[in-house]
Order: C-alpha cells, then sequence, then structure tokens
C-alpha cells in the first residue's frame, strides 16, 4: 500500500528539482532561490540575514536579489570583510526588501556605510507612492549621501531618525525639491510638514524655487515652535495652502527672467489667439456647412413643360427623332465624309457620294421635311423615347438629358437636339436642294428651301437661351445669302409666283437680337445663384458648400480661372497643377468657411451679375469695332474686381462665372445677317420688278410697296440699304457683305 | 477689527517696507511684528506674506539673504534696497495725505489713537 506513495513522493521530488541540480546529480526538490545557489562559502548568519531579506520578495525579483546578494557577499567576505559586519549591514529585512522593490536594485545595501538603523527611515524618504523606479534610485542615492555625511560628521543614527520625523511629507517635499541636504535641517512634525509640501506642489514652480519656498516655510514654521507656538495654531495662521500657492506661484513667476516671462506672454497670447481663432473657425464651419441651396426652379423643367403644352400633332421633334434614329453610327460616320459635299452641291468632288447618300437615306430625308411641316419644334429633355436616339448620337448608354438631379453641381445644358438639327438635318435639306436644282425639279426645291427656313423657325425654339436665337440667326443669314445667289445666278429658276412664296417665307423669318434684359442670360444668373445660395425667402441668402463645387466645375475648363480659384484656397502652383479639385485639398478644408462669409450675399452679388452682364451685353452687340468704350467698360469693371484682395474674394463667383477674355465679336453678327436677309428680300423683289417691267429698279424705294413693304435700313450705317444697278444686274452695298466670309461665299 | 481686502492690498507692502526700514527681517519675525506693533489691524497670514514678500523682491524694493541663526538653522532675511527705501518715502508721504485729507473731512480724529500693543 505505502510502494505506490512513497514512489509518486519521489518522482514529485524528482519533478519539483530544479534542472540545474538534476545535472548535479542531486534530487532535491522544490527549492527556493536562495537554495538554488552555491552559499557552502557563507556563513549561516549570513546566508539566513539574506533568507530574511529575500522570503520579503517574490518572483524574478527575489531570484535576482538572492543572486546578487550572495554574490556581494562572498566577494565581501573574500575582500576581508567581517561576517558580523555584513550581518549588522543586512539585519533590517523587511525596510531593505521594501527598497529593493521600490528602486529595483540591490548593490546599494551593501555599498551604503550607513547603519541598518536608518533603513527605516530612508525607505519612509524613498519609498513615496506613484514613484518611478529611476526617481526612487537618484533619490536613494541622495539620501544616503546627505546621511552618510551627516553620520561622519558626528551626528548619531538616532539624531538622524528624530530629524526625519514621520519623513513622509518630508519624502514628498525631497520628491519635489529633488534636494536632500537643505530640507534634512528642518526637523518638522509631519502635519506642518505636509503642509509646507501641499503649498509646493501646488506651486508647479521650478525645482529651484520650489526649494527656496520648501526651505522659507519650514524655516516660519521652525521659528514658530521655536516661539512656543503649537502646530495647530501655526497651521491656523498659514492660512490657506491652496490660496498661498496661487499667490506664491504668480509672485515667483513675477521674479522669473523677463525672457521667460516675454516668451510665456507670447505664448499664452498665442494660445488665446489660436483658441478664438478656432472656435470661430469652428462657429463657421458650422454655419457654413449647414448651409444648403434651395433649388425652387428647373429651366429645363419649364421648357419640358412648355413642349408638352404643344398639341402632339404639332410638334415637329418625334418625326426629326425618327429621322435621325434611321441615321445609325455606321450612317452618321459616312455623313461626316460626305457633309461638306451636301453644302456644295455639285461643285464638290464628292457630290455623287452625297446624292448616293441622299438616295439611301431618303426616308429619313422625308420624316425630315415632314417634320418642318409642323407649326412647333416641341422638343422635351427628359423624354424616355429620347433614348434610343441619344444612345445612337453618343454611341454609348442612353441617359437621361438634363437630368433633374438636385446635387448635380454641373451648370452647362446639354444641346444635343441643337446639334442634329444644325449639322444633320439642315445639310441634308441643303444636299436635297442643290439635287432638285441639278434636276429642275422647281417644285421640290421651292419646297426644300420652304422646309429650311421652317427648320429655322424649330431651331429657335431649342431653349431660351441666347446660343440658339444666335445660332438661328448666323443660319438664316446664310441661307438668305444662298437664295440670294440663286435669284443673281438662276432668276428664271422660279416664276414669279414661287418666288413670291419664297419672299413671303423669308419675310417671315426674322433675325432676332438676344436681349438679357428679357429672359436669355438672366435666367441663367438666377439659376447659378439659387444653386449656390441659400434663400432666406427675401431675395437674400448666404454661400454654400454646394457653391463651391459649382465654382470647381466651372473652372475646370479655363486655366485663368482655375488659377483665380486656387489662389484664393492658397493652393500651392504643383499641387495645383497635379490635383485638378481645389476642394480636395487640404487647405480648402481650412479655408472654405472663412471664405464662403467673405463672399458676397445673394443679392449683393447678383446685383453685380447683372451689372456685369449689362456690360457685357453692351460690348457684344457694339457693331462699331473701333469704338471700344463698352470693351473696356467691361473688362475695367472685371479688373477692378480682380484687383482688389478683398472684392476678388467678395465676387469670386461673379469672377468665375462672367468670361475674363475679351467679349466675343460672334455676338454682333447679327445685325450682319440681318443685311443678308435684307437683300436677299430686295433681290427678290427686284427680280420681280423685271419680270414686270422689264428692267431692274433704280432704287429700293421703286419696290415699294408693291414688292416690298418698306426700304431695309443698314444698321452699319443707320441709313438705307445702298442699291444699284451694275451692268444690267442689282448690286447692294453694306460693310455687313464685304466681311470675308460672304466674299468666299 | 478686520481690514477689507483693497485697503490691505494697499497697507500691506508699505508697512512690509516700513518694517524692514529699521534692519533686515525674517518672515516669522515680520509676521509677529506686523500683528504686535499694529495690534493685529493689519495681522496677515503668512500665505499673504510670503507672496507679499515676492512681489516687493520681483519689484527690486527688497532683497533676499539665506543666513544662518543662531540656532545653528537657516533663515531667510529681506532688507531694504534703496529702491525701497525710495518706494518707502513716497508711499509714506501718500498716506500722510490721505490721512490728513481723512482728518480733514473728519473720518480720522486730529491726534490718532494709540494702537493696542505697539507703536503706530
Amino acid at each position: 500500500m505505502n510502494a505506490p506513495a512513497s514512489s509518486d513522493h519521489r518522482w514529485r521530488k524528482v519533478l519539483q528539482t530544479p534542472v540545474s541540480q538534476l545535472l548535479r546529480g542531486h534530487i532535491t526538490g522544490a527549492q527556493t532561490p536562495l537554495e538554488r545557489l552555491d552559499t557552502s562559502s557563507l556563513p549561516d548568519r549570513v546566508v539566513e540575514a539574506i533568507r530574511a531579506i529575500t522570503t520579503q520578495l517574490s518572483g524574478r525579483c527575489r531570484s535576482k536579489t538572492a543572486r546578487q546578494l550572495v554574490k556581494s557577499c562572498k566577494a565581501l567576505l573574500l575582500e576581508g570583510c567581517a561576517e558580523a559586519q555584513l550581518v549588522e549591514q543586512l539585519s533590517e529585512p523587511v525596510s531593505i526588501a521594501a527598497l529593493i522593490r521600490v528602486t529595483g536594485k540591490t548593490d546599494w545595501v551593501l555599498n551604503a556605510r550607513l547603519p541598518a538603523r536608518l533603513w527605516p527611515t530612508v525607505h519612509a524618504l524613498v519609498g513615496q507612492k506613484r514613484v518611478r523606479k529611476t526617481a526612487a534610485r537618484q533619490m536613494l542615492s541622495r539620501i544616503c549621501r546627505s546621511l552618510q555625511w551627516q553620520w561622519e560628521a558626528g551626528k548619531t543614527p538616532e539624531t538622524l531618525i528624530e530629524t526625519s520625523g514621520d519623513t513622509i511629507a518630508l519624502g514628498g517635499l525631497l520628491y519635489e525639491t529633488q534636494s536632500v541636504a537643505p530640507l534634512l535641517d528642518f526637523s518638522l512634525p509631519e502635519s506642518l510638514m505636509s503642509v509646507v509640501l501641499d503649498v509646493v506642489k501646488r506651486t508647479r514652480l521650478w525645482r529651484g524655487e520650489k526649494l527656496d519656498t520648501a526651505c522659507e516655510l519650514c524655516a516660519h514654521f521652525a521659528d514658530g515652535l521655536e516661539k512656543g507656538e503649537t502646530e495647530a495654531a501655526l497651521i491656523k495662521s498659514f492660512g490657506s495652502s491652496k490660496t498661498a500657492a496661487r499667490l506664491i506661484r504668480r509672485a515667483r513667476l513675477r521674479n522669473r527672467p523677463f525672457a521667460w516671462r516675454a516668451w510665456r506672454k507670447t505664448w499664452q497670447t498665442t494660445a488665446a489667439i489660436s483658441v478664438v481663432v478656432l472656435v470661430l473657425w469652428t462657429i463657421l464651419t458650422m454655419r457654413f456647412m449647414a448651409a444648403q441651396p434651395t433649388v425652387k426652379f428647373d429651366i429645363i423643367q419649364e421648357v419640358d413643360d412648355l413642349s408638352r403644352s404643344i398639341p402632339k400633332q404639332d410638334r415637329a421633334w418625334p418625326l426629326y427623332r425618327q429621322g435621325l434614329t434611321k441615321l445609325t453610327p455606321k450612317a452618321r460616320e459616312k455623313f461626316y465624309e460626305i457633309r461638306a459635299a451636301l453644302g456644295e452641291g455639285p461643285a464638290s468632288e464628292h457630290w455623287p457620294e452625297a446624292k448616293s447618300f441622299l438616295t439611301k437615306h431618303s426616308d429619313a430625308l422625308a420624316l425630315f421635311l415632314a417634320a418642318t411641316s409642323r407649326p412647333k419644334l416641341g422638343f422635351i429633355n427628359r423624354d424616355p423615347e429620347n433614348s434610343l436616339w441619344l444612345q445612337n448620337q453618343a454611341h454609348e448608354a442612353s441617359y437621361v438629358l438634363n437630368s433633374p438631379d438636385p446635387t448635380k453641381t454641373n451648370m452647362s445644358i446639354l444641346l444635343p437636339q441643337m446639334q442634329d438639327l444644325g449639322f444633320h438635318v439642315l445639310p441634308m435639306l441643303t444636299g436635297a436642294i442643290h439635287l432638285a436644282v441639278e434636276q429642275g425639279d422647281k417644285e421640290r426645291c421651292l419646297h426644300l428651301q420652304l422646309a429650311r427656313l421652317a427648320l429655322l423657325n424649330h431651331y429657335s425654339q431649342i431653349g431660351p437661351y441666347p446660343i440658339c436665337q444666335i445660332a438661328t440667326n448666323e443660319l438664316t443669314g446664310k441661307i438668305a445669302q444662298n437664295i440670294a445667289k440663286l435669284v443673281i445666278e438662276s432668276p428664271e429658276f422660279f416664276d414669279d409666283q414661287q418666288w413670291e412664296t419664297l419672299f413671303q417665307k423669308l419675310l417671315v423669318t426674322q433675325i432676332k437680337k438676344s436681349d438679357f434684359r428679357r429672359v436669355d442670360e438672366r435666367i441663367f444668373i438666377d439659376d447659378f445663384l439659387q444653386k449656390i445660395y441659400t434663400d432666406d425667402g427675401n431675395g437674400n441668402g448666404r454661400f454654400t458648400p454646394r457653391g463651391f463645387q459649382v465654382l470647381q466645375n466651372m473652372v475646370e475648363f479655363s486655366s485663368g480661372r482655375q488659377a483665380l480659384f486656387e489662389s484664393i484656397f492658397v493652393v500651392p502652383p504643383d499641387l495645383g497643377r497635379q490635383q485638378t479639385d481645389v476642394t480636395e485639398t487640404t487647405t480648402f478644408d481650412v479655408l472654405s468657411a472663412p471664405v464662403a462669409t467673405m463672399i458676397a450675399d445673394r443679392k449683393e452679388l447678383q446685383k453685380e451679375l447683372l451689372y456685369l452682364n449689362e456690360l457685357v451685353w453692351k460690348a457684344r452687340t457694339n457693331l462699331n469695332s473701333e469704338d471700344t468704350s463698352a470693351e473696356n467698360a467691361y473688362l475695367t469693371e472685371y479688373q477692378r474686381l480682380m484687383d482688389s484682395p478683398h472684392l476678388r474674394v467678395k465676387y469670386l463667383p461673379a469672377l468665375i462665372f462672367m468670361t475674363d477674355e475679351l467679349p466675343s465679336y460672334l455676338w454682333s453678327h447679327t445685325e450682319r445677317h440681318q443685311v443678308r436677309r435684307d437683300a436677299a428680300l430686295v433681290l427678290i423683289a427686284a427680280e420681280r420688278y423685271r419680270r414686270q417691267h422689264g428692267q431692274f429698279p433704280e432704287t429700293i424705294a421703286e419696290l415699294v410697296p408693291k414688292y416690298l413693304a418698306k426700304v431695309p435700313v443698314d444698321p452699319y450705317t443707320s441709313k438705307p440699304l445702298q442699291y444699284s444697278v451694275k451692268d444690267g444686274r442689282p448690286v447692294i452695298d453694306s460693310e455687313a457683305l464685304r466681311h470675308p466670309e460672304d466674299k468666299t461665299d | 477689527m478686520r481690514v477689507e481686502r483693497e485697503l490691505m492690498r494697499g497697507a500691506g507692502p508699505v508697512a512690509v517696507l516700513k518694517l524692514l526700514e529699521e534692519g533686515a527681517k525674517y518672515g516669522y519675525e515680520l509676521v509677529e511684528a506686523l500683528s504686535k506693533q499694529t495690534g493685529g489691524i493689519l495681522d496677515m497670514g503668512q500665505s499673504t506674506l510670503y507672496p507679499l514678500l515676492y512681489n516687493l523682491q520681483s519689484q527690486g524694493l527688497i532683497r533676499p539673504n539665506w543666513q544662518e541663526s543662531e540656532s545653528g538653522r537657516k533663515r531667510k532675511y529681506y532688507s531694504l534696497t534703496a529702491k525701497g527705501k525710495k518706494r518707502l518715502a513716497g508711499d509714506t508721504a501718500q498716506w500722510v495725505a490721505v490721512a490728513t485729507a481723512m482728518q480733514s473731512l473728519g473720518i480720522l480724529p486730529h491726534v490718532p489713537p494709540r494702537l493696542r500693543g505697539g507703536e503706530a
């Protein structure tokens, strides 16, 4: 029964034996760190003294301490140190162990030449709460040195212990001041030392200042005690530690060097300014981020609603679209090659191919002709039935034209219908006219001529955008020129009735001037403002984050405006080149709210935009190219805003919205087209006059009122259009017709 | 009697300067002297005295000096500087003017009363 138990015990002992002992052939069972060491050369009393210390410790600290103490003791004994002296040195095991725990070191135990009776006092001074090991080691070294000097100077250990008092507050003071000797001079009760420690701690001064204050307060209390005052009375008369610390700190800071005070003042001012700026910035940013534009109207929707109000049978667009859909991408590619030939007619070398194209796509042409017979265009942007046409045109997946997305920040309006009517339908009709002339089919030619003029009417109905009317005027002028050429070169092609019909149709094809005061560009200004500003209900509002997105989209097509936008947000030039989106830069994140605050409010910006727009229109419609005053007025106003840093930020949206270049003379061509149209009308009327009177009239006045309602006025001279008969042919002279383009034609 | 804080703030520095006119004194000595010589009227806690001394020091009116006392312990003695003497003279003249004005208003009697426990 006992055999297995004995065997188990043995195995357990073997398992618990440290490997080092097993290697030596010893089975010792579990051993304390000290037992594992070779202590044979040490006297038993020394081993017991070491054991008494290590027993107080645990873990790695215990093993390490045992190893180092054994090693040190062996070395000291070899050097001739007496056994009794070693035992005496290690005779305060609790304090020594506590100090080892606090400092993590053991070498001081045997190196410090202090009586062991002082270790409890040393421990009380060093072993403060929440002290790092490095600080504890430094403090231990200082205290040992200080006590050793005093001991060697003749003070007894008992005196030293008594001087240190309860030492807890003194220890705290030692750590606060990092100084030992001056404070050990004062033998104060713990309660008074606590007051000193409390005050010194609260002052948060430099160490030297703390030491000076601590010494002075200690001296004060020591004087009080000497005079026979009680601790309680001294504490009471001292007053509040907190107030004392606050006042002492304030007074001490005044005693610091000027440079330090100046630095502190600067730092405090900077910090205060930073806080104020940060608070302001936060408020501004929060206010800015909360601002949302109020989009009240949708231009596209309004245009579409107008088109929807037209009866379906009166809408020409469905027929145009049907015809355009028949032009497949492949057919369109072919069309690009023969487009010029369609305009030139038989004179072009590609005319046979053009004729072939017209024959091949006669179904599309028939649809176009049918469309021109309808009174209204009736184009609807957001019509799902446009998808196939858009797909054909864009060679990609269908999309919603001018989508109503409220988050859309792109201000541009796509006009693919304008491109198709002008680029595909009109050339095909022109080509068909050339073909009819070639074939001598007068009726068809007249029909096509009238259809082409009807197309112009549809063209002008694309939208309330100035570009539509301008383009219509341009096309009207060219078609009128075309008709004038026909009447000069082939006056007999049409009979009198046919010329009369063509005359009447051309007469109703008006050349209109764009006028921003009506709708035209004002609608864009209002749309722009509603997309970038909030609306307070009184027509005013503040700039929004989406406004910057709109501006970002607008500057992408102009390097000048991009540079302006970048300069406002201090985007470095290099970064600007790499990162085109200013709104994604860090400086934008920081500055957007303050900049938005500096931007003019909605009413102010609207006023400036309307003013700039009026100047632009004056410059654009200026007929006299030598008079640059209108142009200068616009550029001067634009430059005035650009030159002032304040105005540049205030009117940033206006500077980006408006053109930064010279106004284009494209806009002033309206008068030129007007003259072309009037000239064509006069020539038809003159031809009709010739047929009845056998000769051309000598003046235009002779045509009035039978052939012409009134004598047309030349807008360039504000006088009647100059007419004469040269070499038996009527000739009209005007600056408008001396344009290089007209000469070529 | 407790003196108003604002009044004490004006009287404290000149009182300390006046005490130091007699010779260098340390903190506790000044507390004692103030209490005794003003009959406790200008009695100030040490939590007020030491900051006051540091302020006077920062203005260059007094100069501190650590010295060993008879008991062998170190004490910090404060003595008046030339600037401090000048300031004391100026402040004294102002206080005399204020006292005279107070007398003429009947707030102060013509012969100031002798304070308990010390010299006025």
